[in-house]
């Protein structure tokens, strides 16, 4: 035993079940979202059921079981959305989503259970009424387990389908549909039905323009530090603390965008050029262009430090060689050392716009909204709004997820926005990584 | 050659300029937030006002009877200027009235306690009574429904008083034979003081907004006077002390903007805040810890280098997971779990390291009649950690009807600990799993470059892998994996999201697991929008992005300089 | 200790009273010699002696190093190259230089020869391809490499790699040439091509070198300065340098007895 204490071994297995736990516990939060985001454009099958034992069958959608621990255990709930109500002074209906008991579902799945979404995002379960599977030109008429079925017409349906009849392949069908629609149209129904084009669009113009304003501005300072500076104590001094602000928390970026580039700067630049807008600010209230600048001083520690890093593996040699042709120094510089450490300045802007891409924290404070009426790029001159508020994937999320009316919905969706928004970052970051694999194979070949 | 010479000097200007200002961006940013939180801490000032701004309509009045003047029997009758009112005998009795509709109703009376006084007035616009004894002692009261709470004491600085007049909500002026002295009833503070003509002063005029005042000595004789105090609800120094504030039983940290304080006074206690991000990043710390430098120690030390090098490049893109998932997780996801299964997860917390260490010994044991070297075995491990985690969820209901009731989460309201959904433990886990990529990487880093020289020397003695790591290396490493804790740590400090979505967001004081809290960054975020510009709200605000901005500087010049002092240590061996 | 050399060589560089400091450390010290044109001198002595800081005082590259300060004259053609209105790039290329490590740019055979060129001005895709032919003639590497003329000349062998440096140097037809030791870095065969390089390059460069190889000092050079410890020791004809040295520290130093 005592040896067993005096060779570690408890240690080692701690350690081992350290590194399984941790990385258990990320694949389990990947995989998690990742099936829930999925999971949440694949047509569920839809089933009937009864309030009463009296009452006309009604069709709903099967959320998940619900066990109340706290009060008695063998009971066992399933929380049903029927879809949304169309308002009928006669039935005096509870609410969208009902808890019921599991005798109050009836076994029975009609093939003709219809689920429809209207343009508007409402979206209904019902009974086709007539044999034909597609609408006719009228409408459809549905048995929404009221009175009488109700005709929606035609020009009103955005998609529909009948779940309980499709085969896994035409589900598959439904599913990629599904998608393209999410990634493509624009939110309704408070958040909680539509896609999130406006989101993802926001996003990238914000990270696209924090781009371009942190590239010159990082690789430049980067040469300055590295080719430019006297190389002495002070410049080593600020050379860490260029590091160092990488770390520094993000909201306190925002903070400091929210009161100096927007109410100081953008204060100025209201009363120096749209100065007959005032009071309604244009530049001195959070927007696309505050935000981007914001983000874009959050991640220039990000570009310094990766394009220095290139600069300085980068051998000396390189430099002499140049050098003894006759270059100058601006010569050696962007003739032979930038393009050599160009891959390094590609590494650090990919990793700087997947930091941006995740922030949020920072974008609440300086130009994000829940919902934007415009979008920051379009046709009219000057095509790019800079003051206009902007939509943002992370905060959408966040949004959707805490102030979203409807949290059944809500909660499911954002696994699929959480799912795009992480698909997104892991791309970045993989052609990041890929991109360094490769530099770092050339250099090997140049040492 | 004039034009290629002249590109390089262009070149050069640009670059260094561009250099330039991105250092000067980067020093910009501490020195406006120091230049727009300087004002917190600027004191009250009276000044002379030289130019007559007639405009300026005094609202407030008083008139300055001779010395002595209210030492006669008759009561004393005091009023808010809104709808209290205190009748005040010379022998300390009172009687207390709040205007309903048209009329005056009692609401209380009753004797102070003192004998005898010498000047009283009531704060205007407030429900506070101050009362000055012979003593220069002024004691101040406020009424909480039928009660009189009684404040901390004010020493004057001078003891022959002559009046008692009421500036704001929460300050007042003693006036002295020849001096003005300006109080601050919240906090005590001595404000400013004023030099008076030795001619006795007749009247004291105040403006509406408390910036005026004007003093006369005669009919033609009177000055006006700017009184400056730009920030009273934190120049007392209530942002890190308690304070007992009006309408509240005791002293305490209040963190209170001004949209949620019923009189619209903001109360700006840092201390909860800080309390708040010490605790989320302790628990975080706490979790992460363990977990990231025993998994980082076991890939630089125990895996081949193929899985080495995926584990590494897994964490470092982990690294970058956007927190507000890991928010959204913590809060719908992991806060209702762990609402229903805490019995569960204290189980697992104790068992499954039980079993591990178990299951290593008899492992051991088994080898070792085998006669065999006692490697470690991963299926053997692997299992064994399914063991353990299957057998707490098999053990846990059982437990918790043996122990608990069938409920620990009522058991503990039963013993009055309060359970909220979104608490510590939450943070710790999800804030936990945001800071172990960190940590991890590291760790992982200075651990594997440790030179091999090193321990090959240690194995060739004959130690085990182990006591090689925990004897030569770990010790060598140490400052590499400080700096590594101190890098989470800075990260902790300073997360925003997932402290926004699975806290509560209430200011909460204390380390209670079980409790929520509300942190700096996640007020930063929530209430920096809201807050008006140029309160003392928003310069509140301000300085709590300066104290986050210098702590995670320091905390990351305190890496940098570790990292480099591993680097040389390596270098020398 | 001075060996006056009777030549009629005209002098291409003339070194005087030149000192030379390091991170404030002495490393030359009043060194007082001449570099005859079309002739190869070879800069002999041991390691640290200060032959590459000597040789990179010839095209002023020692400026690029840290903390560099010097005294005394430099004279390329009678002009002190250390006058403040030299200017610094037309220089180097007049004195063209060669390190003891190939350092190709990562780019392709044509554009390293190329560089120098462009640099200048060259655009005219005609002269470029003719001047990078010549250069690359005159090392002998254009039959190995004209069919690879774009392909990275990281994947030349390091003996080619050493032969385009060179050609790269002497593209821009520059009056010295500073090779510092040159085929150190490189197997007997290509030190060989190298040699014969150097050989035939005397006839229209003045060529600099810097070696440890007597032989091939005593093989290739026509004049040899021996330096030790930051001074100048001897200077004079390769063959009275082995044959008669005048100082003991260089009959030392060649009989390999020290160093
Ligand atoms: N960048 C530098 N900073 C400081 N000192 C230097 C630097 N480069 C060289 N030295 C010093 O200058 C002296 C001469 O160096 P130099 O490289 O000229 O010697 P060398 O004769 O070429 O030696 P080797 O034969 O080894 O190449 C040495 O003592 C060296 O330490
Ligand atoms: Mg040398």
């Amino acid at each position: 035993m005592r040896q067993w204490w005096q060779q570690g071994s408890p240690w080692v297995w701690f350690s081992a079940s350290a590194l399984l736990v941790c990385l258990g516990l990320f694949m389990a939060l990947l995989g998690l979202i990742a099936v829930k985001g999925m999971h949440h454009f694949w047509p569920a099958p839809l089933v009937q059921f009864q309030l009463t034992e009296q009452s006309r069958p009604q069709l709903g959608r099967l959320v998940r079981s619900v066990s109340d621990r706290a009060e008695r255990k063998d009971r066992a709930y399933r929380l049903v959305d029927r879809g949304d109500l169309i308002v009928d002074a006669s039935s005096q209906l509870p609410g969208r989503y009902l808890l019921l008991e599991a005798h109050q579902l009836l076994s029975d799945r009609p093939k003709q259970a219809v689920w429809v979404q209207l343009q508007d995002g409402r979206t209904f379960y019902g009974k086709q009424v007539g044999q034909e599977t597609a609408p006719s030109d009228a409408g459809l008429w549905l048995d929404l387990g009221m009175a009488a079925p109700v005709l929606i017409s035609a020009v009103e349906i955005r998609a529909y389908w009948l779940p309980n009849q499709l085969s896994f392949r035409q589900k598959g069908a439904v599913f990629w549909q599904e998608w393209r629609y999410f990634l493509t149209a624009s939110p309704s129904q408070n958040q909680s039905a539509g896609g999130i084009f406006p989101a993802i669009f926001g996003t990238l113009v914000m990270v696209l323009l924090m781009a371009v304003l942190v590239t010159p501005f990082g690789i430049l300072a980067a040469i300055y530090l590295h080719e430019y500076a006297p190389k002495n104590w002070l410049t080593q001094l600020i050379r860490t603390s260029v590091y160092n602000l990488a770390g520094i928390p993000s909201v306190v970026m925002g903070v400091f965008g929210l009161a100096f580039f927007v109410y100081v700067l953008g204060g100025s630049l209201d009363r120096l050029f749209y100065a007959d807008q005032l009071p309604a600010p244009t530049f001195g209230t959070p927007g696309l262009f505050w935000a981007a600048l914001t983000l874009a001083l959050l991640t220039l520690p990000v570009v310094i430090v990766a394009t220095e890093e290139g600069l300085s593996r980068l051998p000396q040699a390189q430099r002499l060689a140049s050098f003894a042709l006759g270059a100058t120094q601006a010569e050696t510089i962007w003739k032979v050392v930038a393009p050599q450490a160009a891959p390094a300045m590609l590494t650090g802007l990919i990793l700087a716009i997947a930091r941006a891409a995740g922030e949020v924290a920072p974008l609440m404070l300086v130009g994000v909204v829940k919902s934007a009426p415009q979008l920051p790029v379009d046709t009219q001159f000057p095509f790019i709004h800079l003051e206009r508020k902007f939509m943002h994937l992370g905060y959408h999320l966040y949004d959707v997820g805490f102030q979203s009316p409807d949290a059944e919905v809500a909660m499911s969706l954002v696994y699929a926005i959480g799912l795009v928004l992480l698909t997104l970052i892991l791309l970045l970051n993989l052609s990041a990584f890929f991109l360094r694999q490769r530099l770092r194979r050339k250099y090997r070949l140049i040492d | 050659m004039w034009t290629r010479k002249s590109r390089d000097c262009i070149s050069r200007v640009a670059v260094t300029l561009v250099g330039y200002s991105v250092l000067l961006a980067f020093a910009l940013i501490f020195i406006f937030l120091l230049w727009q939180v300087w004002p917190l801490f600027q004191p009250a000032k009276i000044s002379v006002q030289s130019l007559e701004s007639a405009s300026v309509t005094m609202v407030d009045s008083y008139s300055v009877q001779s010395t002595n003047g209210h030492t006669a029997t008759h009561p004393l009758m005091l009023d808010n200027g809104l709808d209290e009112r205190v009748q005040l005998q010379a022998d300390g009795y009172f009687q207390w009235y709040l205007r309903v509709g048209d009329d005056w109703q009692l609401q209380m009376q009753g004797h102070l306690g003192l004998a005898s006084w010498q000047a009283a007035t009531m704060l205007s616009g407030s429900r506070t009574l101050l009362v000055a004894d012979k003593n220069a002692q002024v004691y101040s009261w406020f009424r909480l429904h039928q009660e009189l709470i009684v404040r901390p004491r004010i020493t004057l600085r001078q003891m022959e008083l002559q009046a008692l007049i009421p500036v704001s909500a929460d300050s007042f002026f003693s006036l002295h034979p020849g001096q003005l002295d300006w109080y601050h009833v919240t906090t005590g503070k001595h404000l400013a003081e004023l030099q008076l003509p030795d001619t006795p002063l007749q009247q004291l005029q105040l403006s509406e907004d408390r910036q005026l005042m004007r003093l006369h000595w005669g009919p033609d004789h009177s000055q006006a006077y700017q009184l400056q105090w730009q920030h009273p609800a934190v120049a007392g120094g209530q942002l890190w002390s308690a304070v007992h504030y009006e309408g509240r039983r005791e002293a305490a940290y209040v963190w209170q903007t001004a949209a949620a304080a019923d009189d619209s006074n903001p109360r700006l206690s840092l201390i909860p805040l800080t309390s708040g991000t010490l605790k989320a990043a302790g628990y975080a710390m706490l979790f992460a810890t363990p977990l990231a430098i025993l998994a980082a120690v076991f890939t630089a030390f125990y895996l081949p280098e193929r899985w080495r090098y995926r584990t590494r490049a897994t964490m470092e893109m982990l690294e970058s997971m956007p927190t507000v998932i890991l928010g959204f997780i913590a809060a719908f996801l992991l806060a209702p779990w762990l609402e229903q299964q805490l019995m569960l997860f204290f189980v697992l917390l104790v068992l499954v390291p039980t079993v591990l260490v178990l299951c290593s010994a008899l492992w051991f044991h088994w080898r070792q009649r085998q006669q065999q070297q006692a490697e470690q075995p991963g299926a053997v491990l692997v299992l064994s950690l399914v063991a353990g985690i299957l057998t707490a969820f098999m053990l846990a209901p059982a437990l918790e009807h043996a122990w608990f009731d069938d409920s620990l989460l009522l058991w503990l309201a039963g013993q009055g600990i309060d359970y909220q959904q979104r608490n510590a433990l939450i943070i710790g886990m999800a804030m936990g799993l945001a800071v172990i990529p960190s940590i991890f990487s590291l760790t992982e880093e200075v651990v594997s470059q440790v030179p091999a020289s090193l321990t090959q020397g240690v194995l060739a003695l004959g130690a085990s892998r182990w006591q090689t790591l925990s004897s030569m290396v770990l010790p060598v490493a140490a400052p590499g994996i400080l700096a590594a804790v101190l890098l989470g740590l800075g990260r902790a400090l300073g997360e925003t999201m997932i402290l926004i979505m699975a806290t509560g967001n209430t200011p909460l004081l204390g380390f209670d697991p079980f409790e929520g809290m509300r942190t700096l960054t996640a007020s930063l975020a929530l209430e920096m929008p809201e807050a008006a510009v140029g309160s003392s709200h928003l310069k509140v605000l301000l300085l709590a992005a300066l104290l986050l901005l210098v702590l995670t500087f320091l905390i990351n010049t305190l890496v940098s300089l570790l990292r480099q002092r591993i680097r040389q240590r390596y270098l020398q061996l | 200790m001075q060996t006056t050399v009777q030549t009629t060589m005209q002098t291409k560089v003339a070194i005087h009273e030149f000192s030379l400091w390091l991170q404030h450390q002495q490393v030359l010290d009043a060194i007082e010699l001449s570099i005859p044109a079309n002739q190869v001198t070879a800069l002999i002595g041991p390691s640290g002696c200060g032959k590459s800081s000597l040789l990179r005082a010839m095209n002023r590259m020692n400026e690029l190093m840290l903390d560099c300060r010097s005294q005394g004259q430099v004279l390329l053609d009678g002009q002190n190259i250390y006058q403040s209105e030299t200017d610094v790039a037309r220089l180097r290329c007049r004195v063209g230089m060669v390190f003891q490590k190939p350092n190709p740019f990562p780019k392709s055979v044509y554009d390293n020869v190329a560089f120098g060129l462009r640099l200048q001005g060259q655009r005219s895709r005609r002269r470029l391809d003719e001047q990078v032919e010549s250069a690359l003639k005159q090392v002998g590497l254009w039959s190995e490499v004209k069919n690879r003329l774009h392909h990275n000349a990281l994947t030349l062998s390091t003996g080619q790699q050493q032969r385009l440096v060179i050609a790269r140097a002497i593209a821009l037809q520059p009056e010295v040439l500073l090779l510092d030791e040159p085929a150190s870095a490189l197997d007997p065969i290509s030190t060989l091509k190298v040699e014969e390089l150097i050989y035939e390059l005397k006839a229209a460069y003045t060529v600099v070198i810097v070696t440890h190889n007597m032989q091939q000092a005593a093989r290739i050079s026509d004049y040899t300065a021996f330096l030790n410890q930051g001074r100048l020791v001897e200077w004079a004809e390769t063959h009275t340098i082995f044959t008669q040295p005048a100082s003991q520290q260089t009959e030392d130093y060649i009989t390999g007895r020290f160093g």
